[in-house]
């Protein structure tokens, strides 16, 4: 029987929310930005979430391969991370002084990382942001080199020119090259002598709407030699990655040692903190920076990330993402082909993106995703995915099942 | 901050480009040139020319290689700045340089006055008219579909000449978009190479597609009585295809209304 989802409640909610939050939902979690096409096979409020799955508002369960858009590893609400968390929140959260907790994930997260120092505050954006200004403070230059078609968050200098709200003097210092393209750094480094502050960039180039793209062979070490050699300060932007490639980081996972980088998402498994983790020869410029936020020494998500950084290492959860990814491509894979179709799967395994051939402008592949997501399992259409250590092989029999009725719900339209 | 040539260009190719189909839905305005024959080219200092072709109350709009057949005979009318023109096209009194058929100046003064009366009855009445005109029916039609056909037109030209509007065009991938409105008018915007351009009805083979439920999501977006995420979450306008066309032509959208307003 193949039952779809409808979904009346997210529908009402989302008609309340209209009236008194912009765009009913904004941001990469909202109908707009999260790229529901269309819109009305996509549940809108979640109700409740259990390891690999949420069940939205009406009810209808789904398999979750979008992991909170990264946060979501270990499962949700995982049972260690949350007993921390309840634990330290009982004992004391948001106080005047820090809690002793701070130290201790301070600790796990130098010698888990191989860093000197950790600076905690809440989101990406806050922590790519502190390693920009802490570049510039430690070498008094303005440019930031960073690759076309890269994310490092909102704040202005990290949009484009063009952007609602974003004048041409928050992007004026911003310079850009090709992803893997280690001449045009050194152009640029010859164009700009001794005013590029940093070179900041995810470990490999995963945008949206395009195929993801690993390192190529001594990328990562030209780039290294060419910040080392020219005073410039190599920000490892590992928001996504951090934790899934290499519980060391990702500067680890491809062989280089950042002078800094930014961790958030699975750092915690949903706990809202965010790290900045560098070299003790920037421990001083971190340190000149006027930096703070009101809830940024909250205990709860410190006990959180102490909670999954161990036991992820405890479980090697890396070694079962990989197993896990492997798994389910290889299945969704074999689907598509019974089906008459190709998947295109790119990117690091455990965050893949996908799209199909013959399909140039992603018609089809948008209307497959939304016939799976209305069978249960929650795909997104142009963003990579994650897999989290909860899924079981029941789990991507589910999957394959559901992308295989998906493939014949399109048959007679693409 | 509004660019004049921009402003300029948006005048000559997305507002007085509007007569083409005022001639056609509005009785007054197809009255004014029966019987008359005449084309008028408007050439504005560094910006790309144009000419309303008028045959027996009919208009047609001419630009680029149409233009350099179509013109031929034609009056001219040369502005020796775009900040001229658009004092004129504001209300302002401006005097263009006149060459080529100027024994037809009167029909500038006359006929062409009475369209531009009336393309401004339909494109900017004033907040009492608007009241009671949008009540009715056919005139809420021809007034969303102007104004549509003006803001997509405005679009390109932002794309084109806008310091900013053209780096957003340079981020798009080349295609073409088909907007639509369900059981409506369309208008195509096709991408190349960073270059813009738009015509009135959409494409067979879209890359991307634009999907307005009905007129009255169109006339609330462009009124900015509704944001487009707003009407696309509650599935009003829909989008698919190549979104990254459709999220740059976003945010050119965004730049409409400060040249428009």
């Amino acid at each position: 029987m193949d039952k779809l989802n409808v979904y009346d409640k997210s529908r009402s909610l989302y008609n309340r929310a209209l009236k008194c939050i912009p765009q009913g939902v904004y941001g990469h979690l909202g109908p707009s930005n999260g790229c529901m096409i269309p819109v009305d096979y996509y549940p809108i409020f979640s109700q409740k979430a259990k390891g690999a799955y949420f069940w939205d508002v009406d009810g209808n369960k789904f398999l979750d391969y979008m992991c909170a858009y990264g946060p979501n590893i270990l499962g949700y609400n995982d049972e260690d991370v949350d007993k921390a968390a309840l634990a330290q929140l009982k004992k004391g959260n948001c106080t005047t002084i820090p809690d002793s907790v701070l130290v201790d994930f301070a600790e796990l997260l130098t010698d888990t990382t191989g860093k000197d120092w950790a600076f905690f505050a809440k989101n990406g954006g806050d922590v790519t942001a502190l390693s920009v200004l802490t570049a510039r403070a430690a070498t008094g230059r303005k440019k930031i080199v960073m690759v076309k078609g890269g994310y490092h968050g909102v704040a202005p200098w990290m949009q484009k020119l063009g952007y609602a709200g974003v004048v041409e003097e928050d992007v004026g210092n911003n310079l850009y090259v090709h992803w893997n393209d280690i001449k045009e750094f050194e152009d640029l480094i010859s164009k700009y002598p001794g005013q590029i502050a940093a070179f900041i960039s995810t470990p490999y180039y995963h945008p949206t709407f395009e195929d993801n793209k690993l390192p190529a062979e001594n990328y990562w070490k030209g780039i290294r030699d060419l910040c080392t050699k020219h005073g410039i300060v190599l920000i490892f932007d590992d928001i996504r990655c951090g934790f899934r490639l290499n519980i060391a980081g990702s500067d680890a996972h491809y062989g280089v040692k950042a002078d800094l980088i930014t961790f958030c998402k699975a750092i915690a498994n949903g706990y809202n903190v965010s790290a900045l983790c560098g070299v003790d020869s920037l421990k001083g410029a971190v340190s000149d920076v006027f930096y703070t936020g009101s809830y940024w020494m909250s205990a709860e998500p410190f006990a959180a990330g102490v909670a999954c950084i161990n036991k992820m290492k405890r479980e090697n959860t890396i070694a079962t993402l990989r197993f896990t990814a492997d798994k389910l491509h290889g299945g969704l894979k074999e689907v598509a082909k019974k089906n008459g179709r190709e998947i295109v799967i790119t990117g690091e395994p455990v965050m893949w993106y996908m799209r199909h051939t013959n399909d140039e402008n992603f018609f089809m592949h948008q209307a497959w995703v939304a016939e799976c997501v209305r069978r249960g399992v929650f795909f997104a259409n142009h963003h990579n995915h994650f897999v989290n250590s909860a899924i079981t092989d029941e789990d991507i029999a589910f999957t394959l099942d559901v992308a295989d009725r998906a493939y014949k719900a399109i048959k007679d339209k693409f | 901050m509004m660019d004049v040539k921009t402003k300029a260009g948006i005048n000559l190719h997305a507002v007085l480009r509007n007569i083409q189909e005022l001639c056609d839905i509005d009785e007054t305005a197809g009255n004014a040139v029966k019987g008359k024959k005449i084309t008028v080219k408007f050439s504005v200092k560094g910006c790309e020319p144009m000419a309303l072709a008028f045959d027996d109350g009919k208009c047609v709009y001419l630009r680029g290689d149409a233009l350099k057949e179509g013109a031929k005979g034609a009056l001219k009318l040369y502005f020796s700045s775009p900040e001229k023109f658009n004092t004129l096209v504001d209300g302002g009194k401006v005097t263009p340089i006149p060459s080529g058929a100027i024994t037809k100046i009167g029909f500038v003064l006359k006929e062409f006055n009475i369209l531009t009366e009336r393309l401004a009855h339909y494109l900017q009445p004033t907040e009492a008219e608007k009241a009671e005109l949008l009540t009715d029916k056919t005139y809420f039609k021809d007034n969303t579909t102007l104004l549509a056909y003006t803001a997509f037109h405005a679009l390109a030209e932002i794309g084109n000449t806008d310091p900013i509007g053209r780096e957003i065009a340079r981020r798009m991938p080349d295609g073409n978009i088909s907007i639509e409105v369900k059981n409506g008018p369309s208008i195509g915007i096709s991408v190349k190479g960073g270059r813009m351009a738009a015509q009135i009805g959409g494409f067979e083979k879209p890359s991307a597609l634009m999907v307005f439920d009905n007129l009255n999501v169109v006339n609330d977006v462009l009124n900015g009585k509704t944001d487009v995420y707003s009407a696309m979450g509650m599935g009003l306008f829909a989008i698919s295809g190549l979104i990254p066309l459709l999220d740059n032509m976003s945010h050119l959208l965004g730049f409409v209304p400060k040249y428009l307003g």
